[in-house]
């Protein structure tokens, strides 16, 4: 491929620059800033364009965009001629679009899609499909830049690296040496053990250190292990000791056991005495006879027969009392314990008594009765009433007479007289009047009116008057007339009845035998005492007869009563004799009663008697019986006989018991079996232990207790101790967890450093190919170029297993390592190197081959040389160079190199 | 009257931490384990609880100092009300190193001692009886199979204490057969198992009272429960002081680092983060030029304590890679690279080498 213009239409500081480059060698003329670099990267742009990488540490690619917008003007493009294979086309850019067209060298035919198209970047990347790399190849490749040293020592060095670096890894940029020396620092800073400044040193010496400390804690911890076990190892024995103490105390305890060894013997024995008697007493023991149950049965099997004998007497005697009862009860009167015989007499006596009164009763009422005959017979109720009669009728006629004497009808003319007159007085008035009134009216009426009715009128008045006053006093005068009338006709009738009322009393006066009213007066109260006599007289009759009956009824009821009572007694009548008969036979009666009654006494009390001593006796029988059976006998010789015995047996158990009661006080609180145990485990404790007497085992006691007391100090320092080491220590956790957490950074730290080793064995690995695969070739074609550059001076460059460089020189064969070298075949062999490499990388061998600045470092002769490699070079190859000098152009001129010649 | 007690087990007192915590993270957690204790007991000397019970596995045994053992005892005392019951655990087994022997332990402190038969502790004055079967180092404890025997007193309210497995998971020394004694007892409280689990109304799990590792997530606390021959009633009271806490994000290669930064930031809420324990688990995809270490210890500024697990890898397009490197070293190693496992370790080879080289990679810029 041959770059044939350039067209910078808008880049950087040019605007539409067109360069045409030839065939062969273009040299590139231009001072510093001229705008070399500028056109240099326009090519590089043209071909690849600018954009950001994927790539770390490539960020100055955005740089070169800014770098080279164009100084003024809105564009940012280019253009560039380019022809291979017979064929020119034409690549236009827009560096802001990014957009690429290609075509024939005439723009009229899009040849885009032949090119490759970068996806990530989306611009058309031309220099990949042109050269079959990318840019940064191209850039390393095509592009060779100044060898920098002026020295031939550090040249050689350079060359040396750079063959290095082309050898290991087909870039002669990549500082592979120092790729793995930094891996190795890396490598080194992550570190070892060796390196105690290196992470992992620190890590493994804190680890180391830790393990340290954690041994000693172990070791610690070993020690407290020991030492609990040591305690554990206390504690047991202070358990046993324990135990041995408790033992031996339990022997102090029992140490008392030996005093009660004699009271045990004493005890045994009594035991045995007691036992002895109970086998004697035996079960008798438990029929429990009662001695005075039995002097009390005697007592009363006496006593039964004592109440025995008294109820036969008793009975006896009930039976003779019944027969005597008998007999006496059918000698008696029947109800003669009712009669009262002196009640009965002075009844009588009573009844004669009262017959005397009433006889005398009787003849004074008849002495009365006579009497009151006797004045019946003089008629004095008749004088009484006569007297009243002629009483009353005089009085009547005294009041007729006075009647007759009095003048009412003289009265009563004079009134009728009286009235008459006043009529007349009446009148006369009224006339005078009316005339005195008349003549004033008129007077009046004719003074002052003429008017005469007004008179008419008084006229007529006065005499109404006078007419009224007239018209009342004859009718009075009426009245008293007709009253006059009738009186005298009543005057007439009395004095009829006056004179037979006169008539009357005479009649009675005859009729008296009396001559006068004073006679008759006598007689009528002679009458009146006579009759107030007699009334008394009757009023004490009546009491007495009324006494009488009285009597009479009582005595009749006495006598019935008496009658009654002496019928009883045989006797129909009342008489003395016969009341003298019954009262020798009540007395006879009664004395026989009384001796009944006696009689019936003692047979009641005998028999309750009886009956007590009856029932006393069965109570009594009801005692044995019960003593008996208390007793578990049936009669009172088997009770007899086993008294007997059991007072032998009672011996006995009040012998048992005072021995009990002394085996009590000497067993004390313990039983016998107790003591026995006491006794026994005291023995056995002895025998099994191995003290043989009190004072030994009192000073094990004390000894014991003591070794205790150590024991238990022993462990509690111990564990005070165990405490005391483990504070002066840090905890295992902590420990633990450090020696992990630094175990952790140990093992993060090889991951790292995996990683490191990783990428170290695949870089090296990618080296060995390369080596392998591309140095052979490079060799070659370095050979070939080489040869070509010096004309065969040399025939071989070697480069051995180590890269070290040599050349064979063909006149001896011997190899003459670089270091032996000129400087000018160094350069040789550099360019030979930088063609190889282009040869080797480029499909084609008219690439070109960008030098810029290249020589600014030679000198003449240096760079005479560095003209003739390129002007062999050129010879196929279309080569750049830019330069700053002029020396190349003076070079090319001199030796007739043929160039085309740009200024910028 | 009823009887009320706490139940609680698995406390791990000293406990050696098996988690990616530095000596400092490590030593707070001892001290959170104790504060929490320290609440344990405050609870039942505030509540006037009548029986603790520690089914086991108080302390991690051989990390454990005679002065914490003194502590504990201490601690028991102030709560003197209290009657607490302690069996042993495969951590704390009664053997002959074991501290529980060799401190004076206050009057209210019952030391499950036996490990070759059940033992029996009766508490006449609440009517409960208790049975417990402590662990030793024997291996496998052919004893505990005896608990199949016990024989309780109806009379009594009858609780089994024990350190173990009732699924048949753990070793056989561990196993309790808790079918064969469940009806016997009022209430069976376990230990061994760190999360709370009921297997039945009166047969728990209490748990961890304190979280001990990521595995154990969720609430943690102890049983609080009251009980008498006719009832039971109990509850779970949350004490754990602080949470283990385990997300898994997903991460995209487009993430920018402050987006990465933001969703690690709020995986969990404001206090939770400054108190609780977390662990992340990055999956996904990022971009090669993250610089992931950068973004964790960023994170990590916002937490109490994160720790990472790297499951993700770099987002890298070797083929373009191989395209832009082609023709020497680097396109090299890319090609070998990419030969091997997708993993992070080839793609942290790859960034590192790329790195390197690309550094060394003089004069390709120096224009």
């Amino acid at each position: 491929m041959i770059i044939n213009k350039l067209n910078l239409l808008n880049f950087g500081k040019f605007k539409d620059r067109e360069i045409e480059f030839s065939n062969g060698i273009n040299l590139i003329y231009g001072h510093n800033e001229a705008g070399k670099s500028t056109m240099h990267k326009f090519i590089e742009g043209m071909l690849y364009g600018f954009h950001t990488s994927n790539g770390k540490a490539e960020n100055n690619w955005l740089n070169d965009m800014e770098k080279f917008n164009p100084w003024m003007g809105e564009s940012y493009n280019g253009e560039l001629v380019y022809s291979q294979n017979g064929e020119k086309l034409k690549i236009y850019r827009d560096f802001y679009s990014n957009d690429v067209k290609i075509t024939d060298d005439s723009g009229n035919y899009d040849l885009g899609e032949r090119f490759k198209y970068s996806k990530k970047y989306r611009v058309i990347e031309p220099g990949k499909t042109i050269f079959g790399i990318n840019r940064r190849m191209f850039t390393n490749t095509f592009s060779i830049n100044q060898l920098g040293s002026r020295t031939d020592e550090n040249l050689i060095g350079e060359v040396k690296e750079k063959i290095e670096n082309l050898a290991k890894s087909k870039d002669e940029s990549i500082k592979i040496k120092h790729v793995f020396e930094d891996l190795d620092i890396l490598k080194q800073k992550m570190g070892s053990s060796e390196d105690l400044g290196s992470r992992a040193g620190k890590i493994i010496a804190k680890l180391a250190s830790l393990q340290e400390e954690m041994e000693l804690r172990e070791e610690a911890d070993g020690k407290t292990s020991r030492k609990l076990m040591l305690v554990d190892a206390y504690k047991k024995q202070l358990r046993k000791k324990q135990r041995e103490y408790d033992n031996i105390e339990n022997i102090v305890g029992e140490l008392d056991a030996d005093n009660i060894k004699e009271a045990y013997v004493t005890a045994w024995k009594l035991s045995d005495e007691i036992e002895g008697l109970n086998r004697e007493i035996g079960s008798n023991d438990m029929h429990d006879l009662n001695i005075e149950d039995y002097e009390r049965l005697i007592r009363l099997i006496m006593k039964s027969e004592q109440l025995e004998g008294k109820e036969k007497e008793l009975s006896t005697r009930v039976k003779a009392l019944t027969s005597s009862v008998k007999t006496l009860k059918e000698g008696l009167i029947i109800g003669n314990e009712t009669v009262d015989f002196e009640k009965m007499n002075s009844n009588y006596e009573i009844l004669q008594s009262n017959k005397g009164i009433e006889e005398r009763l009787e003849t004074k009422i008849n002495g009365i009765n006579e009497e009151i005959e006797i004045f019946e017979n003089n008629k004095f109720d008749a004088i009484i009433d006569l007297y009243d009669k002629y009483y009353a009728n005089q009085k009547k006629i005294k009041y007729y007479k006075g009647i007759n004497e009095s003048d009412i009808i003289s009265v009563l003319k004079s009134k009728i007289k009286k009235e008459r007159s006043g009529i007349i007085t009446n009148s006369m008035f009224s006339l005078l009047l009316v005339g005195l009134i008349g003549v004033g009216a008129h007077v009046a009426a004719s003074y002052f009116y003429n008017n005469l009715i007004y008179i008419a009128l008084v006229l007529l008045v006065v005499p109404a008057f006078t007419y009224k006053d007239t018209f009342r006093s004859r009718r009075i005068i009426k009245a008293v007339k007709s009253e006059i009338g009738k009186i005298e006709k009543e005057n007439v009738e009395k004095l009829e009845e006056q004179k037979s009322l006169e008539d009357e009393n005479r009649s009675i006066l005859e009729e008296t035998d009396c001559s006068s009213l004073n006679n008759l007066k006598a007689k009528y109260n002679l009458a009146s005492s006579e009759i107030g006599n007699i009334t008394e007289k009757k009023s004490t009759l009546e009491t007495l007869e009324e006494e009488h009956s009285y009597i009479k009824r009582k005595n009749d009821d006495l006598e019935n009563q008496l009658l009654e009572r002496v019928g009883v007694f045989g006797f129909g009548e009342l008489s003395t004799e016969n009341f003298n008969g019954i009262r020798r036979r009540i007395e006879e009666s009664r004395e026989k009663s009384g001796k009944l009654k006696s009689t019936n006494l003692e047979l009641e009390f005998v028999e309750e008697e009886l009956k007590l001593v009856t029932k006393e006796k069965e109570d009594n029988n009801d005692v044995v019986a019960h003593v008996f059976e208390r007793n578990g006998v049936e009669s009172v010789d088997e009770f007899k006989h086993q008294i007997k015995e059991q007072r032998y047996i009672h011996d006995k158990i009040l012998l048992r018991k005072a021995k009990v009661e002394s085996l009590k006080s000497i067993l004390g609180k313990y039983t016998l079996e107790e003591m026995k145990t006491k006794i026994d485990k005291l023995d056995a404790l002895f025998s099994n232990s191995r003290y043989s007497g009190k004072e030994e085992i009192l000073a094990a006691h004390r000894k014991n207790l003591e070794e205790i007391k150590e024991l238990e100090e022993k462990v509690k320092s111990l564990v005070d101790n165990i405490s005391l080491k483990q504070k002066g220590h840090r905890k295992l956790s902590e420990i633990t967890e450090e020696i992990e957490y630094y175990k952790r950074q140990k093992e993060e730290l090889d991951g790292e450093l995996e990683i490191i080793s990783k990428t170290q064995s695949v870089i090296e690995i990618a080296s060995k190919n390369i080596q392998e695969e591309f140095l052979p070739k490079f060799v070659r074609k370095i050979n070939y170029y080489f040869s070509l550059i010096t004309e065969r001076k040399y025939n071989e460059i070697r480069l051995d297993e180590n890269l070290n460089l040599s050349v064979v020189d063909p006149g001896s064969d011997m190899e003459v390592f670089i270091e032996s070298l000129s400087a000018g075949t160094v350069d040789q062999i550099y360019l030979s190197l930088r063609f190889a490499l282009v040869d080797i990388i480029s499909h084609d061998d008219e690439s070109p081959v960008i030098l810029d600045d290249c020589f600014t470092q030679y000198d003449y002769k240096r760079l005479e040389s560095a003209a003739d490699i390129m002007g062999n070079m050129g010879k196929d190859r279309q080569i750049l160079l830019f330069s700053c000098q002029m020396r190349e152009k003076e070079i090319f001129d001199n030796k007739e190199i043929p160039y085309n010649y740009i200024e910028i | 009257m009823s009887i009320s007690f706490i139940h609680t087990a698995d406390l791990h007192i000293g406990k050696k931490f098996n988690l990616n915590f530095n000596v400092g993270d490590s030593i707070r957690r001892r001290i959170d384990l104790w504060e929490t204790f320290d609440k344990i007991i405050e609870l039942c000397i505030r509540n006037e609880i009548d029986f603790l019970f520690i089914a086991g596995d108080l302390t991690d045994g051989k990390y454990c100092t005679i002065e914490d053992i003194e502590r504990l005892a201490e601690k028991f005392k102030e709560a003197k009300n209290t009657k607490v019951v302690v069996t042993t655990g495969n951590n704390d087994p009664y053997s002959v190193n074991s501290y529980y022997k060799y401190v004076d332990w206050p009057e209210n402190v019952y030391i499950v001692d036996t490990t070759d038969r059940v033992k029996k502790m009766v508490f006449e004055e609440d009517g409960l009886c208790v049975y417990s079967i402590g662990l030793d180092v024997k291996g496998v404890q052919e004893e505990r199979k005896i608990v199949n025997h016990i024989k309780t007193d109806d009379d009594m309210v009858n609780v089994f204490l024990a350190h173990g497995d009732i699924e048949g998971n753990a070793p056989p020394d561990l196993g309790i057969d808790v079918e064969s004694i469940m009806d016997r007892f009022d209430y069976i409280a376990l230990g061994h198992y760190h999360q709370y689990y009921e297997h039945s109304e009166r047969v728990i799990y209490p748990g961890s009272p304190e979280p001990l590792d990521f595995k154990e997530q969720g609430q943690h606390g102890v049983i609080y429960g009251k009980i008498d021959k006719n009832s039971f009633e109990k509850v779970f009271l949350p004490t754990a002081k602080s949470r283990f806490m385990f997300k898994e994000l997903y991460l995209q290669p487009e993430y920018e680092h402050q987006k990465i930064l933001d969703i690690i930031k709020f995986i969990g809420d404001y206090i939770s983060v400054s108190k609780d324990y977390y662990k992340v688990m990055l999956n996904g995809t990022v971009n090669m030029e993250m610089d992931m270490d950068k973004v964790k210890a960023e994170a990590s500024t916002y937490f109490q304590h994160i720790e990472f697990v790297d499951n993700y890898i770099y987002d890298i397009d070797y083929d373009l890679l191989i395209e832009e490197y082609k023709g020497n070293l680097i396109g090299d190693f890319i090609k070998l690279i990419k030969e091997e496992d997708e993993h992070i370790n080839s793609q942290k080879a790859l960034l590192l080498g790329l790195d390197i080289m690309l550094k060394e990679k003089v004069g390709s810029n120096d224009y």
